[in-house]
């Protein structure tokens, strides 16, 4: 008896089916690691990655300084034209201002965090909008490892998620899957901030007591009780408070402190927090 | 030959979505994976627009880390779909190429998110529309003719080195 072809083919596709559907199911929760494969392809193109970004706000800058020349009158030409020359190097020394000021921040900020922290480029976002991550230039072989915090000087970026041998990749704080142990500075008040589905950019505090103290203009920061986080670190400001209808339990919405369109560097927490 | 052109096609468009547009926009997001399975179909017929889709929701996929396969699937079935329709159209006419590639991302899209309300992820239909699949649907139509023009040069750039 032969193989019926068509028979046979549909069977394939019925198995191709179940197995990316099984793949879909495996993947959908977060997983402890990725696979080699994957390891390998992120950190074969994190150093392109990195480049095209760095690339990319550099001719930003530039062409911003030049998009600012159209105001000039057409009676200035003569003097546009050296203004123009001054605004290419300014951009350029711009360019170089900015990280200067990066860098003196990062050098502050890990002064005051008093613990080893270490400073990684963000090289990547995610591809799709369905998500949110980054991608930053630190592994392994740095020292990082899946479940560190990551902060920047505006206050909690997020966690590590998974990390490769030269990079890893950070699960923001804005994430559907994000849960923050907080606390309402100068209120004692202890908060859960969870990312949400609904506005992403701006994160949902839970209260965890019955009528709560929460209002606008909180500044919520790391309770400092959980193994990741250490404590006192900002992590935004409450915007907007609802109640339920009964008015006994209160939600706030949150700002948070760091802004993630503009994050170009941020700090791995790689040493454990004592007493967290 | 045409299949690691195409992985380089698809590679280097997740990479400009991962690095140089979110630093030039930083909320409008496209979907080039998709633009480009479509330019694929349309071009080559169902079945290589199919494979072509599965092969960019692969890189895709394994870029994002999450719901490995759901990226491939989607765009697997948006490539056959523009495949199918695309001889039974005008394709002379410039807007037509646009409007399918807004129309299989409408349809990637949805499909993507109703697998992601099927696996779990509870994500609002209105915030759906308003935040991803709007955006990124009016984001590929405005890209998709550059695409188109980009990828017909590619490709006779590929079979004249192949030849």
């Amino acid at each position: 008896m032969g193989w019926d072809f068509r028979r046979g083919r549909w069977v394939a596709v019925v198995v191709i089916f179940v197995a990316i559907t099984a793949t879909i199911y495996v993947t959908s929760y977060t997983r402890p690691g990725i696979t080699k494969f994957e390891a390998i392809l992120r950190d074969f193109t994190a150093p392109v990655a990195g480049g095209i970004t760095r690339a990319t706000r550099t001719v930003q800058d530039m062409v911003s300084a030049v998009w600012n020349l159209r105001n000039l009158t057409e009676a200035n030409r003569r003097l546009q034209t050296q203004v123009q020359n001054l605004q290419m190097r300014l951009a350029v020394l711009e360019g170089y201002e900015r990280q200067v000021r990066i860098l003196r921040r990062a050098l502050r900020f890990q002064e005051d965090q008093g613990q080893q922290v270490l400073a990684a480029e963000v090289v990547g976002r995610e591809p799709v909008s369905w998500h949110n991550y980054i991608l930053i230039n630190r592994g392994v072989k740095d020292g990082v490892s899946p479940g560190m915090a990551v902060v920047a000087p505006g206050g909690v970026v997020g966690q590590v998620r998974t990390a490769t041998t030269h990079t890893s990749e950070v699960m923001l704080l804005l994430d559907y899957r994000s849960a923050i142990g907080g606390r309402l500075q100068g209120k004692e008040e202890l908060v859960l901030v969870e990312g949400q589905t609904s506005d992403p950019d701006k994160p949902v505090v839970r209260t965890l007591v019955r009528d709560s103290g929460i209002s606008v203009g909180d500044v919520v920061v790391t309770s400092g009780l959980s193994q990741v986080f250490p404590g006192g670190l900002t992590i935004g400001t409450i915007v907007d408070v609802n109640s339920d209808p009964y008015g006994s339990k209160k939600t706030g919405i949150l700002q948070p402190g760091v802004d993630f369109a503009q994050l170009e560097v941020v700090f791995v927490l790689v040493q454990p927090t004592e007493g967290s | 030959m045409w299949v690691a052109s195409y992985l380089l096609w698809f590679i280097g468009a997740v990479l400009l979505q991962m690095t140089v547009w979110p630093t030039l926009f930083q909320s409008l997001r496209p979907d080039l994976v998709t633009v480009i399975t479509v330019a694929v179909a349309l071009h080559k017929g169902p079945g290589k627009g199919a494979a072509a889709g599965a092969m960019g929701g692969v890189v895709s996929d394994l870029f994002t880390g999450y719901f490995l396969g759901m990226g491939a699937i989607t765009n697997a079935l948006v490539g056959f779909a523009a495949g199918w329709l695309g001889p039974k159209l005008f394709k002379e006419n410039f807007l037509v190429p646009v409007a399918i590639a807004a129309a299989a991302t409408l349809l990637q899209q949805s499909l993507y998110w109703l697998l992601l309300l099927a696996f779990g992820r509870n994500l609002p239909l209105l915030f759906a529309l308003e935040k991803v699949i709007g955006p990124t649907v009016i984001v590929n139509g405005l890209l998709a003719f550059p695409v188109f023009v980009l990828a017909q040069k590619l490709e006779a750039f590929v079979s004249e080195l192949s030849s």
